[in-house]
């Protein structure tokens, strides 16, 4: 008897618990149908910014590739010729690639970035259906238009 | 460009430099007194000019060409028949080289280390003539000017025709 | 330690530690050995201490200022200290000072990651600049040639590569020009800079200031894997590094190897390793079908070669015969050697294909008879038509640094050599009085005291007052007209002397070719013969691997019967060159730098190779297809791992050592054809020989692998040939214009050179230019042959005549 009131008890105590949540305010999302916004800082998707006149910041200088940790990216870079300037001085990358699947988005690489080329937005919506789609080479890096990235292409770094 | 066309060393300077090596112990030593034989055969030190004293001397082309861009004394472009080089060193900075500069740039036309269109004068600025007593310096080809002044330049261009 | 009293040393304190040292050592050198680390700029241990850079300072008790530790002696009881804060202070203020006026553009600079300023600025430097005004500022990047890219903004005066040229290499490529703020290292000019060792500048530049241009920006150091294996080119088998990126070689450094090529290259070594990336690699059989090459299987092609070698070996196996092997490896050469002379038991067989006959080449062994190290060593260097720089450059620094040390360097050829400005005698000659003038020489020397003919008194004097004697005789001389007697009066001055004959004949691994078995066996004919014999029909088969015998026979139309009578034609190649595009079957192989294995320089030193990166398609390894092949005949060669090949090396030929040298066989003390100088072949239409034509050896060619290089396909420039001024003038050829030389048996038409590098009455044309075949001009058995030289107008000028 002892035994049947004892665990009654126990019972509605957990229901107070759960009742109480009932009337307060929801925490979760309906994702996808409502996107929840992240931090200012959040590291997500990288891209390759341009500046404003729509020169690459990119000069394919590798120092993102030495300091990234999981060894990610990949870039083969190539001289600038005056009938093709794409990047300011006297080199680009002509290759940037980076494996997505790898990459563990700490921002090393846009720290190191000497020029401010790399930066890691917001879009963390990243899922393929095979491995090689997960390399992301430089046309899906680059923004499509200066400042497409979200960052100011007037900045200096 | 406009100047003397390039061409080899003649038979004269050959021989000159010749005579001018046997002077000294080294080969090399003779290297400064050819290049002023080159460089009076010619008016400057041409690419030919300075082959011509490498083989003369059997010293290679670059030692000649690295020797002769270190002195000032040596033209390695062609210049006007008379060289004005003005002194921008401390003494005649202090006093008052730079308005000389400038009106030998008015009067002539031209930027240092330019020659005038007609080829009459080249102006070059250097470092110190060895005449801070008599700051500011000029030299005229191998005239020495002394203590000169904006007003002076006048008169001074026309003693060189 | 033994201690011998006539060796005096020093004793100084370094930083609390006691150091001894031999006197005359410099407290840097002895900071060094005992691993106490001083930064440096401009001093580099192969050259003498200069004090530019300022980087070394170091303080000494009782000296008042801070002294540059490079140039300083080591002095007993001298205390020095390399951390005391006034010595960083000064460290930083240097790094500082040299940061002045250098652009700190690293992130593009190909020197990035490698660059000793930077390592010194981040672990000795300030970390800030006060210098905020405007930097120096010079247009750049400058190109000096094809190889050479020279920034003058990150340089920082250090002078190495300018002492490089004056005390290592002897050629004053790049020197210091105008004075003060605006001093810059450059060429006259800025003209490409004319140099055999300029890729050694971009390796001991501390800054990027000197890069190449051939890797620029293909990648940066930790992209590399860097391979140990030994240049190919020359023969002198020079210690490198091959760094690979993504399966490909993207440049060649030294690789350090003090009795090879200590630490340099040539720029052939440098920059010649393109072709293995080249994209005309042959990637699959091909197999004649109704008279056009077509691609095939492994298989299909194997069995072909196999059932056209049994057929021809059943019916006598005298009827097969085998060229090449320049570009085999040791093992290589050893499996061809057991296929052709124990499976298939001919033996003809022989890797000279670019020797003609009745030539020297074929009388002696190649190779040189003394160790490079000992021939630094060397007081007299007679160099009898051998151009050191073009055929051997890593030859002529050994060279150089003894003769800078007071060595006589003698030079006797058909042409003027670049190092001439550093010999006691040189005497130029048509290639037809080579050989009488050696003789002259040998003569002389052996009269003594009887007075040398005019023109031979320093060089008889040198050569009587020398110890340690090398004549060097070079291809030219050996394939010359009189080439015999040439050799002969060699080996006399040699002997006469005490000193050593060496033949400076060989490129590749020639060298381990002759010693595992690609020579004449018993009854062998040597190359010259069995063409002869292929064209007489006396060939079933004909099987080369490791040549090129279409552009490599010095005469062409010798090789065109040879090919036309013989009735198989099977060759091993990399690419569809002249000689695979006229076979019956061609096998894709690999080349030396996919290859593990060893080959044999020109010393007789084995030295290994290692498969720098994968051979394209299905191109297979030279060894490999020869045991396939002898599968197919029944015979079974099982060498499992490179060991076992190694260890049946060296059962074949005992005293075979990795790294070691096992010298080549002596040089015949009597030689057999001691002929007088031949005269030489009647011109075209028999009219007089007042212009002769001779071949020559350049360093950049136009071959088929060398073609695929593009540093030195830029560097050799167009074909051209080389006529005297006095010629040039009674001809009518202006310098540079397009002329046709015409022989009896061909023409061709290149650039003519003016210039007295060649003798009047001569007119020289370098070999190894594909397009143009010096060899189409030769008929043996002559290999010199009187030309005719007609100045084309150029069409530009008014239409071709």
């Amino acid at each position: 008897m002892a035994a049947v009131f004892r665990q009654t008890v126990a019972m509605l105590r957990g229901l107070l618990i759960t009742g109480r949540y009932l009337f307060r305010r929801r925490v979760t999302a309906p994702y996808p149908d409502v996107k929840p916004p992240v931090a200012a800082r959040f590291k997500g998707r990288h891209w390759l910014t341009l500046y404003a006149d729509g020169l690459e910041r990119c000069v394919g200088c590798e120092l993102c590739v030495i300091v990234c940790p999981s060894q990610a990216i990949y870039v083969k870079a190539a001289e600038n010729t005056p009938e093709r300037q794409v990047s300011k001085g006297e080199r680009h990358a002509e290759e940037f690639q980076i494996n997505m699947l790898r990459c563990i988005f700490c921002g090393f690489c846009e720290e190191a970035c000497p020029t401010g080329a790399i930066v890691l937005g917001h879009d963390y919506e990243l899922a393929g259906y095979t491995r090689a789609s997960m390399i992301y080479t430089k046309g899906m890096l680059t923004e499509p238009y200066p400042g497409a990235s979200g960052r100011d292409p007037g900045r200096e770094v | 460009m406009s100047g003397p066309p390039a061409r080899p060393l003649g038979a004269e300077a050959r021989a000159e430099i010749a005579r001018l090596v046997g002077l000294y112990e080294h080969r090399q030593s003779a290297l400064l007194p050819a290049l002023f034989v080159a460089q009076r055969e010619h008016g400057y030190l041409s690419p030919e000019a300075l082959a011509g004293v490498a083989e003369a001397l059997d010293l290679p082309v670059s030692e000649v060409a690295s020797v002769a861009s270190f002195y000032r004394l040596f033209y390695l472009k062609p210049v006007g028949r008379h060289v004005i080089q003005v002194c921008t060193n401390l003494a005649c900075m202090l006093n008052g080289c730079a308005a000389v500069v400038r009106r030998f740039g008015e009067r002539l036309g031209v930027a240092s280390g330019e020659t005038t269109a007609d080829g009459r004068f080249t102006l070059r600025t250097v470092e110190c003539l060895a005449a801070c007593e008599e700051a500011p310096a000029v030299l005229v080809d191998e005239d020495r000017w002394a203590r000169v002044t904006p007003g002076d330049i006048d008169r001074l261009l026309e003693r060189y025709p | 330690m033994a201690t011998d009293p006539a060796v005096r040393t020093v004793t100084l304190t370094i930083d609390g530690r006691a150091v001894t040292v031999p006197p005359g050592t410099t407290v840097y050198q002895a900071a060094r050995a005992a691993g106490i680390e001083i930064p440096i700029f401009c001093y580099h241990d192969r050259m003498p201490p200069l004090g530019a850079c300022r980087m070394c300072l170091v303080k000494v008790d009782r000296m008042g200022k801070l002294q540059t530790s490079c140039t300083l002696p080591a002095a007993d009881g001298m205390v020095v200290s390399t951390t005391d804060p006034e010595v960083v202070a000064g460290q930083e203020a240097i790094l500082e000072f040299l940061l002045i006026n250098h652009p700190l553009d690293c992130p593009i600079c190909d020197k990035g990651g490698e660059c000793p300023l930077q390592d010194q600025t981040f672990r000795w430097g300030p970390g800030r600049s006060r210098f905020v005004e405007a930097k120096r500022d010079f247009a750049k990047p400058v190109s000096l040639g094809p190889v050479l890219t020279l920034d003058r903004e990150r340089c920082i005066l250090c002078w190495r590569c300018v002492r490089f040229g004056e005390i290592i290499a002897g050629d004053d490529a790049l020197k210091g020009f105008e004075r003060g703020f605006t001093s810059e290292i450059n060429t006259p000019f800025t003209l490409p800079v004319e140099s055999k060792f300029i890729g050694n500048t971009i390796a001991i530049c501390p800054v990027g200031a000197l890069t190449s241009r051939t890797y620029r920006f293909r990648a940066r150091p930790w992209d590399n894997e860097p391979v140990p294996s030994t240049c190919t080119h020359c023969g002198l088998g020079c210690a490198v590094w091959f760094d690979v990126r993504g399966g490909e070689i993207v440049r060649t450094r030294a690789r350090e190897a003090p009795a090879v090529n200590d630490i340099w290259l040539c720029d052939l070594g440098f920059f010649g390793h393109d072709y293995v990336a080249s994209g005309e690699r042959l990637t699959a059989p091909l197999v004649r079908r109704d008279g056009r090459l077509t691609q095939a299987s492994w298989e299909e092609a194997l069995d072909l070669v196999a059932s056209r070698l049994r057929a021809a070996r059943d019916r006598a196996p005298g009827r097969v015969a085998f060229l090449g092997g320049r570009r085999l490896s040791n093992e290589d050469a050893l499996v061809a050697a057991r296929l052709f002379g124990e499976v298939i038991g001919t033996p003809h067989r022989d890797h000279r294909v670019d020797a003609p006959p009745g030539g020297a080449s074929l009388e002696v062994a190649w190779g040189l008879r003394a160790p490079l190290e000992e021939i630094a060593r060397g007081d007299v260097f007679l160099l009898v038509g051998c151009d050191v720089t073009e055929e051997y450059p890593i030859l002529w620094l050994r060279m150089k640094a003894a003769v800078d040390r007071g060595a006589a360097l003698l030079l006797l050829h058909a042409r003027r050599l670049e190092v001439r400005r550093h010999a006691r005698w040189e005497r130029l000659v048509r290639a037809d009085r080579l050989a009488a003038e050696t003789g002259a020489l040998a003569d002389a020397l052996e009269r003594g005291a009887a007075g040398p003919p005019p023109g031979l008194e320093a060089a008889v004097a040198a050569i009587a007052a020398g110890r340690r004697v090398h004549v060097v005789v070079g291809r030219f001389a050996l394939d010359g007209p009189g080439g015999s007697a040439v050799l002969a009066a060699a080996v006399r001055i040699a002997e006469h002397s005490g000193g050593v004959l060496h033949v400076a004949r060989g490129k590749g691994n020639d060298i381990g070719a002759q010693r595992f078995g690609l020579l004449p066996g018993a009854g062998g004919w040597p190359a010259p013969e069995i063409l002869r014999r292929a064209a007489a029909g006396d060939l079933d088969v004909l099987y080369v691997a490791g040549s090129d015998p279409a552009t490599a026979v010095t005469d062409r139309s010798a090789w065109d019967a040879a090919r036309r009578g013989v009735g198989f034609l099977v060759v091993h190649e990399a690419f569809l060159s002249a000689t695979a595009e006229a076979a019956d079957v061609v096998l894709p192989s690999l080349v030396l730098p996919e290859k593990d294995g060893t080959v044999t320089n020109l010393e007789g030193r084995t030295l290994p190779l290692r498969a720098a990166v994968r051979g394209p398609g299905a191109a297979r390894g030279d060894r490999e297809i020869f045991s396939l092949i002898a599968a197919r005949l029944g015979a079974l060669f099982t060498y499992g791992t490179g060991d076992e090949l190694f260890e049946a090396l060296r059962a074949a030929t005992p005293g075979v050592e990795a790294g070691a040298i096992l010298p080549v066989a002596p040089v015949p003390a009597r030689l057999a054809g001691d002929v007088p100088a031949g005269a030489v072949a009647a011109g075209a239409g028999g009219g007089s020989a007042e212009l002769i034509l001779a071949t020559i050896d350049h360093l950049f060619t136009q071959g088929a692998t060398t073609g695929r290089c593009r540093g030195i396909t830029a560097l050799a420039g167009a074909p051209h040939c080389l006529i005297h001024p006095d010629d040039a003038a009674r001809l009518g050829v202006e310098p540079g214009a397009l002329v046709e030389l015409a022989t009896g048996h061909g023409a061709v038409v290149l650039q003519a050179r003016v210039t007295d590098v060649t003798a009047p009455g001569q007119v020289l044309l370098p070999r190894g230019f594909d397009a143009v075949s010096a060899y189409a001009l030769v008929r043996w058995p002559h290999a010199v042959v009187a030309v005719t030289v007609r100045p084309l107008v150029a069409a530009a000028a008014g239409g071709a005549p």
